[in-house]
C-alpha cells in the first residue's frame, strides 16, 4: 500500500499581461505543502507562454506580497501580480 | 459622476480613495490642497501621450488589484508626509479607460518650502509607478494593443 500525501486546492488570481495565458481566476490541485517557487514552476509548466511574464511576477496572499521561499500549507487565495506599469 | 475632492481631502485617511474610475478634475484636486503653513504646492499629472513604441495611440486601459493599490498608495503617501515634513500630499491614480491627454495619475505634494515639495512629489511618482499592482494596456491606432511592464525595476 503506497502513502498518498493529501493535496490541496488553491486559488490563482491573475491580472494584467497574465490573463492572456490564463483565467483571471482558477483552481488549481497542489501537494499538500508547496513553495511559492513551486507553485511558479507549475505555473509555467502549465503555460509555458507566460514564462518570460511569470518570471518577473510578484505573488501575494491577503494583499501582502510574501517571497518566494514562503511554505503554503493550507488553502489559499493567491494573487499573482506582474511587474507594475502604472503611471 | 465627478468626484467633489474639495469636499474629499478633509476625510480621514482611511476614507481617502486613492484609485479612481472617474476622471481626475486636476483644478478640483489642488483646490483642496492649500494649507495656511504651505509655500509651495506641487502637482504632477502624469498624462496619456498619443505615442509609444513608435506608434499612434488612441487610448491606455488602466486595471488595478484595488484593494493592494489603494493601500499600497496610502502608505507611499503617508511614508513621504512624514519623510518630507508635509502639510499634504495625495496621489490619485485612474483605472479604466484614459484617452490621450487626460491625467493617468495625479500626485500633490504641499510643504512649508519648495524643495520638499518638489522633491516628495517625485518620491511618491517613482515609488507608485514602480510597486503599485497597477498595469496599463496600450491601444494603438492600427488596432493592436500590449500590456506594459517594461520596468526592470524587479
Amino acid at each position: 500500500m503506497s502513502f498518498k500525501f493529501k493535496s490541496m486546492q488553491v486559488t490563482i488570481c491573475v491580472f494584467a499581461a497574465l490573463k492572456t495565458y490564463f483565467n483571471n481566476e482558477f483552481v488549481m490541485e497542489m501537494d499538500s505543502e508547496f513553495s511559492i517557487t513551486q507553485l511558479k514552476e507549475k505555473l509555467i509548466e502549465l503555460n509555458p507562454m507566460a514564462e518570460p511574464v511569470m518570471m518577473r511576477c510578484r505573488f501575494a496572499i491577503s494583499d501582502s506580497f510574501v517571497s518566494p521561499d514562503y511554505v503554503l500549507n493550507h488553502e489559499e487565495r493567491i494573487c499573482v501580480i506582474p511587474p507594475s506599469s502604472g503611471g | 459622476m465627478k468626484k467633489e475632492y474639495a469636499s474629499y481631502l478633509p476625510l480621514a485617511e482611511d476614507e481617502l480613495e486613492f484609485i479612481s474610475e472617474n476622471p481626475i478634475d486636476l483644478p478640483a484636486v489642488i483646490a483642496a490642497m492649500h494649507h495656511p503653513k504651505a509655500g509651495a504646492i506641487v502637482m504632477f499629472s502624469g498624462e496619456v501621450r498619443n505615442h509609444s513604441h513608435g506608434k499612434a495611440v488612441s487610448h491606455l486601459i488602466y486595471e488595478a488589484y484595488v484593494p493592494m493599490a489603494q493601500k499600497m498608495i496610502k502608505d507611499v503617501v503617508a511614508e513621504a508626509k512624514q519623510k518630507f515634513n508635509l502639510h499634504h500630499a495625495i496621489c490619485i491614480h485612474r483605472i479604466g479607460k484614459v484617452g490621450v491627454c487626460e491625467t493617468a495619475v495625479v500626485v500633490v505634494t504641499a510643504s512649508s518650502h519648495r524643495g520638499e515639495a518638489y522633491e516628495a512629489n517625485r518620491f511618491i511618482i517613482e515609488k507608485v509607478k514602480h510597486e503599485a499592482p497597477i498595469w496599463k494596456n496600450e491601444f494603438f491606432e492600427d488596432g493592436t494593443s500590449m500590456w506594459g511592464g517594461n520596468c526592470s525595476c524587479h
